[in-house]
């Protein structure tokens, strides 16, 4: 439902329009002065107002200027009320920001119409936040795992490393990839390849904090940002993980897979973590340690 | 009694007010009552302006008075709404004066003629 709001300090047109627009199936807010109807275009989040020219408080064209400065998303479509003989203020109110207007007294079909131009302008542009919304998810996840993209959970690291600076908490880093994927790859193909770290992506989102942040660093590799985390902490984590994956088999078609990841994992609580990038070096450096002592191991610096 | 309410020279044109407002009789009626209230206020707030020569509030009053009687369909209470409203614009107190004068008579003419067709109404339902 469209959320609409008249106001008019004219009882008469103001229950006329409270009458039609809830029975054109408008969600109706009604108020009789300027400063009411700004104090509720704020609240309820109005996507179409009926202002009339001359209110207490706050005219229809200062409400209009107030509403336009208000730099939001979502756009408010403006519809000003004007009796018959002042048409030379619509030019005044256009220049407002008005995007319509109705002269008084109303001929209800007229106002049906320009209310149902002003719904496809706002419904126009709801679709167009929602594909915004769309591609901006696209732009930050991973296409195969669903997992965020390396450039994002990089991202995020520096975001959380710099609150957990200014908060003085401690912040945690897993770095982690799948044993042999290469050996998967060549032994079943890259289709194959991708199945299993679909697999692996979802065990491993499934098995961290509802806080935490995991991305997809690499072909095989795999970064968990874990806030408010302690070296211990961040140390649990990473056994939990390692033990989901290789205590249950991936199953993918009819094929039972036994794998196995290395984790690095290391957090600000360690000395010398002044910046994001010796977070992920050393993270990095205790993975590689992880490999170098046989794999599906966790290694904590 | 046999009472007729002719169309022509009525303060309000029924019919167009009806129309206007989708054919709910019962709506209008309300609305109607609600007009007749909302003038008497504003009578009283327009002979006080006149008294203390407020011709901001003369204004206002008038082009508020104006829009209430447009959207019912009341041509003569329109036209002189927007008289006041011009009075308040000129500054001009014996326009001001005049017109509440001829305001009154309407506000009464319009009175009667929704308290007849009442009374028609109600005949009518009893026949």
């Amino acid at each position: 439902m469209i959320r609409l709001l008249i106001a008019d300090d004219d009882p008469i047109s103001m229950k006329i329009l409270e009458k039609h627009t809830r029975e054109w199936g408008f969600e109706v807010y009604t108020v009789n002065d300027g400063k009411k109807a700004l104090k509720i275009f704020k609240k309820k989040n109005i996507q179409i107002a009926l202002l009339d020219w001359m209110m207490p408080h706050l005219s229809g064209i200062d409400l209009c200027k107030h509403i336009r400065k208000q730099i939001g998303e979502e756009y408010t479509y403006i519809v000003l009320l004007t009796s018959r003989r002042d048409q030379d203020d619509v030019i005044e109110g256009l220049t407002a920001g008005a995007d319509d207007y109705i002269t008084k007294p109303f001929n209800r079909h007229e106002l049906k119409v320009r209310l149902k131009t002003g719904s496809r302008i706002i419904n126009l542009q709801l679709q167009l936040l929602e594909s915004k919304r769309k591609i901006q998810e696209i732009a930050i996840h991973d296409s195969l795992t669903t997992l965020l993209n390396r450039a994002e959970i990089i991202r995020i690291l520096s975001e959380e490393f710099e609150q957990a600076q200014r908060e003085k908490k401690p912040l945690g880093i897993i770095m982690l990839d799948i044993d042999h994927f290469k050996k998967i790859n060549d032994t079943f193909g890259h289709p194959f390849g991708d199945l299993v770290l679909n697999k692996v992506a979802l065990r491993l989102k499934e098995n961290v904090r509802i806080y935490d942040k995991i991305g997809r660093y690499g072909g095989e590799e795999f970064l968990a940002v874990l806030p408010n985390c302690s070296l211990d902490k961040a140390a649990q984590i990473a056994e939990r993980l390692r033990l989901t994956i290789c205590k249950r088999k991936i199953k993918i078609d009819t094929k039972l897979l036994s794998i196995s990841i290395s984790l690095g994992c290391t957090s600000t609580e360690n000395l010398n973590m002044n910046s994001p990038e010796k977070l992920l070096s050393t993270s990095d450096y205790a993975l590689y340690e992880a490999k170098k002592k046989g794999r599906n191991r966790v290694v904590i610096i | 009694m046999n009472i007729q309410i002719s169309q022509k020279n009525s303060p309000i044109e029924y019919s167009t007010a009806l129309n206007r407002i989708g054919g709910d009789r019962t709506f209008l009626s309300e609305l109607l009552r609600v007009y007749l209230n909302d003038f008497s206020i504003r009578y009283s707030k327009l002979k006080n302006a006149i008294r203390k020569k407020n011709f901001f509030l003369l204004h206002k009053q008038g082009h508020e008075l104006k829009g209430a009687s447009a959207n019912l369909s009341m041509p003569l209470l329109e036209q002189l709404s927007y008289q006041m409203e011009q009075a308040g614009k000129e500054k001009n107190i014996k326009k001001a004066k005049t017109t509440l004068e001829e305001l009154y008579r309407e506000y009464v003419r319009l009175s009667n003629f929704i308290l007849l067709r009442e009374i028609t109404s109600k005949n009518c339902l009893r026949r």
